[in-house]
């Protein structure tokens, strides 16, 4: 698909301004060297090329296809393909499963299977592999070959970020338009292609939503591990979801779930375009990072101190070993006795070309310095032009050995040196900002494989699923998909969580007794599927003390609940020991369609409610990552002994996050989750309420008896 | 300007402290028509205790002195007095630890006050800023602030409207709408105490340099500042 010795394009046409032609125009025009076949009913030559009436007429092999006819001659001519013996194709034609039609869509997908010719599509634009002189697309012709391959969903807006980056000067390996996924997908083309291309050195997708978010995440992982990958999701609001949905009838899960899905594979989540490729840039000019000390050198105060702002919401350490810093660069050919070596090392307004080469030589030099950040304001006694070309000097001359990024401020002299410096593969922007947002981007990606190098594998966790089986089976039985509290907190106690002492009485006898035995005082609750709302109907008493309250509540309790509800189901009296109060916490579960089961973690009560301090991860996970997880909050420092509470056992937060994320991740019944009370308590925590819905799957017994 | 108000930073002013003692603080904000607890001043354990009698328990009893202003920290505070005979203890208890605690204290007695119902909790402020002058600052007590940060501002003088969108402005207003059974609170009476905060601190600017009222106990139909600290300006 990506390095043909021959193409044929069906529905190739003289006309100019059709997509039949532009594809021709753009594949001579980009130099393919190969043998390039138009196929089209009418015509006897397009651009000078010989045409084919059917692809079965064209002699010998053809590697790949481009189809752009109608709709409806599309299966019979991919046919047509497939006994022909083409290798790929990619199917440019709309109005598939965007527009509802699956069954022909997958009627393509058949076919391709049949003849082993995968093919991308269809609703798509086309393909571009600058490495082979390819540009099989119907957007812009002249794309700059570069190191970034990228990946769109989106066509209109694929087509229009093309253009981007040639006015940007961003070099790219390939462009691939992916618009339906029928066969192959981003997941796809990661793991098959791009993974190990060697013009490819990072990847930026666009994605409207992924398919099996799963799947998806483990090639990210994999690959990301090898070459960073930068995403821009569209869909964040709640009304560009429902927008995405209906664009290309891919399902766009919850938009905090994506971002905690890439945050866990690695993948770089940008806001808007310009940031996308403003990291694309920096990632894929520059080496990781060896440490984390960051020089500025400039020569403006302001910009200086804008940079310094950007570093720190960025989470970039500035050097800052004054006398270091003034050894590298107190130095006449540097600066004036009053430049500045503190970091931002500022050359002042009066700093020459000859200064900024020597102060990013020095920078290069000193092992000190893992990542060098230059900005330049316009003045009159530089020349911007004179000034790229050392600094290209400068950092060719240290072969990339340093992350280095650089911000121009100025006028139309700036904005050549900026193209300048971009078409020499440097990293350039306008803005300090870009610069530093960009660097930190390559950190974070930096990060992500430390972090995964020391993280070690993690094993499942062998839990008692039989047995959790049995209690679930018993709740189909039943007709039932939502546990009732003793039974959510059973399968706490199997999975090894720490549950207050409980029991189900059906007599006050019992009630008495077990009363004694968890411990008073005590709390009991109504138990019956036929009350949801227990304390509404009276069925909850806190409290009692002794054996007389518990016989009291018992017959209240029961009472209140037939007045309630007369013909409800009464299974019995819930009684708990009633647990001191303590910092209360949420670890919650919720399914989502496209990843599955998800595990959320906050502090109760407004914490959650209000503020929405939680996050997310998608299971499973390793417990380093439920480490992050309470990290990530807002509100942690009340866990950690804030306002004269007590510090609160983190150890066993992370070990019920943790469970609970094994447990859903072997468990496919259970569609939601709630431990919500979890009190934390100093030592260890515990699951003080419970719930549990499952799945609404039929019951095999219930298939057998229809 | 209030004549009292203006008595009572001249006292402050002839002490030489640059900071306004409790039930100083809470004359000046009675002053301009924001609640606050009412308090009383025993000189010895025989008035505290006949104080206590007279307002009804429980009570709270703080340190009053210039020279203590850490009072939790001297263990000058007492909550939860249910007796005359705690409170004469108490009384004692109070007046040792300061003198434990800061030798040369000069000790005005003891601050008496009914302990008050707590409440959801909202702080109002006033802050110098260097380059703008006062700045009234609004947010809800306790970790909302200290923790979250979840805090408004603006600079003084402030408009009702100013008013409306710092209430509006932060992320835990919710608690006082109501929320999990919490108050309901008239946010008509919210604007007013930082609109009459606001002009304090412009019409004492030279005297006022920040106000805390820290906490403010919010309730269904009024609002009770329980605490309040006026730090003045540092001039001849």
């Amino acid at each position: 698909m990506f390095k043909p010795k021959s193409i044929a394009v069906i529905g190739a046409s003289a006309k100019p301004g059709k997509i039949g032609y532009e594809i021709m125009d753009n594949i001579l025009s980009y130099g393919y060297k190969g043998e390039l076949y138009p196929i089209n009913l009418k015509e006897t030559e397009i651009l000078g090329k010989k045409c084919y009436k059917a692809i079965a007429d064209v002699p010998g092999e053809i590697d790949f296809v481009i189809i752009s006819i109608p709709a409806k001659y599309v299966p019979a001519v991919f046919e047509d393909c497939g006994k022909k013996g083409v290798k790929s194709a990619a199917i440019i034609t709309s109005g598939f499963g965007e527009v509802g039609d699956h069954e022909t869509e997958n009627r393509l997908v058949e076919i391709a299977e049949k003849y082993n010719m995968p093919f991308i599509g269809p609703n798509i634009f086309g393909i571009v592999y600058a490495p082979a002189n390819i540009n099989a697309s119907f957007g812009p012709a002249d794309v700059k070959p570069g190191k970034l391959a990228f990946i769109t969903q989106s066509g209109a807006l694929g087509i229009a970020l093309m253009g981007w980056t040639i006015t940007n000067k961003i070099g790219l390996s390939s462009i691939i338009s992916i618009g339906n996924k029928a066969q192959i997908g981003e997941s796809e083309l990661l793991e098959s292609f791009l993974k190990d291309d060697p013009n490819t050195k990072a990847i930026l997708l666009y994605v409207e939503g992924l398919i099996d978010g799963r799947q998806s995440m483990k090639t990210f992982k994999e690959v990301g591990l090898k070459k960073p990958i930068i995403a821009l999701k569209s869909g964040r609001s709640k009304r560009g979801a429902a927008a995405a949905a209906s664009h290309t009838g891919s399902l766009a899960g919850a938009d905090n779930i994506y971002s905690a899905a890439f945050k866990q594979c690695g993948v770089l989540r940008a806001i808007d375009a310009s940031e996308a490729f403003d990291w694309a840039r920096c990632i894929t000019n520059n080496p990781r990072p060896k440490g984390k000390n960051v020089v500025i050198i400039t020569n403006g105060g302001g910009v200086g101190v804008m940079a310094t702002d950007a570093c720190e919401d960025n989470d970039l350490e500035l050097y800052n070993d004054q006398e270091k810093l003034k050894e590298l660069f107190f130095k006449t050919e540097i600066m004036p006795p009053f430049g500045s070596t503190k970091n931002p090392v500022d050359i002042t307004g009066g700093g020459g070309e000859l200064a900024y080469k020597k102060a990013i030589e020095a920078a290069f030099n000193a092992k000190e310095i893992h990542s060098i950040v230059v900005l330049y304001c316009q003045t009159a006694t530089t020349n911007p032009d004179l000034l790229a070309d050392y600094i290209i000097e400068v950092v060719k001359k240290n072969n990339n050995k340093k992350p280095f990024v650089i911000a121009n401020i100025g006028g139309e002299a700036v904005e050549t040196m900026i193209d300048k410096l971009n078409e020499n593969d440097l990293s350039a922007y306008d803005l300090p900002e870009k610069a530093i947002s960009s660097l930190s981007a390559l950190y974070r990606w930096s990060d992500f494989i430390d972090r995964h190098e020391k993280q070690g594998k993690t094993k499942p966790l062998k839990l008692p699923i039989p047995q959790i089986k049995a209690i679930i089976d018993n709740i189909r039985k039943e007709g039932r998909i939502q546990m009732l509290e003793h039974e959510s907190k059973q399968i706490f106690k199997l999975i090894g969580l720490n549950v207050p002492p409980f029991a189900l009485a059906q007599t006050v006898d019992e009630a008495q007794k077990f009363a004694q035995e968890v411990g008073y005082p005590v709390v009991m609750k109504i138990v019956s599927e036929d009350i949801i709302h227990k304390s509404d109907a009276g069925g909850v008493v806190v409290g009692p003390k002794n054996a007389r309250e518990v016989d009291e509540a018992f017959n209240k309790i029961l009472t209140n609940a037939k007045n309630y509800k007369a013909d409800a189901n009464i299974r019995g009296v819930f009684i708990s020991q009633m647990v001191p109060k303590a910092t209360e916490v949420i670890v919650g579960v919720t399914r989502d369609p496209t990843f599955g089961p998800v595990v959320m973690f906050g502090l109760g009560g407004i914490f959650v409610e209000i503020m929405k301090d939680v996050v997310f991860r998608v299971a499973p996970f390793p417990k380093d990552e439920a480490r992050h997880m309470i990290d990530e909050i807002k509100s942690k420092p009340m866990l950690y002994g804030a306002r004269g509470t007590k510090p609160a056992d983190i150890d066993a937060l992370v070990e019920t996050i943790y469970i609970i994320s094994q447990l859903v991740s072997q468990v496919d019944d259970i569609k939601e989750l709630d431990i919500n009370p979890l009190f934390a308590l100093e030592k260890g925590a515990s699951a003080v309420d419970a719930r549990i819905t499952l799945t609404e799957k039929i019951y095999p017994n219930d298939i057998q008896t229809k | 300007m209030s004549k009292k108000i203006q008595e009572i930073i001249a006292t402050a002013r002839k002490e030489n402290r640059l900071f306004l003692l409790e039930p100083e603080s809470k004359a000046l904000i009675k002053e301009v028509g924001i609640a606050t607890t009412d308090f009383h001043v025993a000189a010895n354990a025989g008035e505290a205790k006949e104080v206590a009698k007279k307002i009804g328990f429980p009570i709270v009893m703080k340190i009053l002195s210039p020279h203590i202003i850490h009072k939790t920290d001297a263990g000058g505070v007492k909550l939860n007095i249910h007796s005359e005979k705690e409170a004469e203890e108490a009384f004692n208890e109070i007046v040792a630890n300061a003198k434990q605690y800061k030798k040369d204290a000069e000790i005005r007695g003891v601050l008496i006050e009914k302990m008050v119902k707590p409440s959801t909790e909202i702080i109002v402020g006033v802050t110098r800023d260097p380059t703008f002058g006062p700045a009234i600052m609004f947010g809800l007590g306790g970790i909302f602030v200290e923790l979250l940060k979840d805090v408004s501002f603006r600079i003084a003088p402030i408009t009702e409207r100013d008013a409306k969108q710092m209430i509006h402005e932060i992320k835990a207003l919710p608690m006082l709408q109501g929320f999990r059974g919490g108050p309901n609170v008239d946010l008509n009476q919210v604007i007013d105490v930082l609109l009459k905060i606001s002009k304090l601190s412009v019409d004492f600017i030279d005297d006022i340099l920040e106000i805390d009222l820290n906490p403010i106990f919010a309730y269904n139909d009024n609002l009770l500042t329980v605490d309040a600290r006026i730090i003045l300006t540092e001039k001849n």
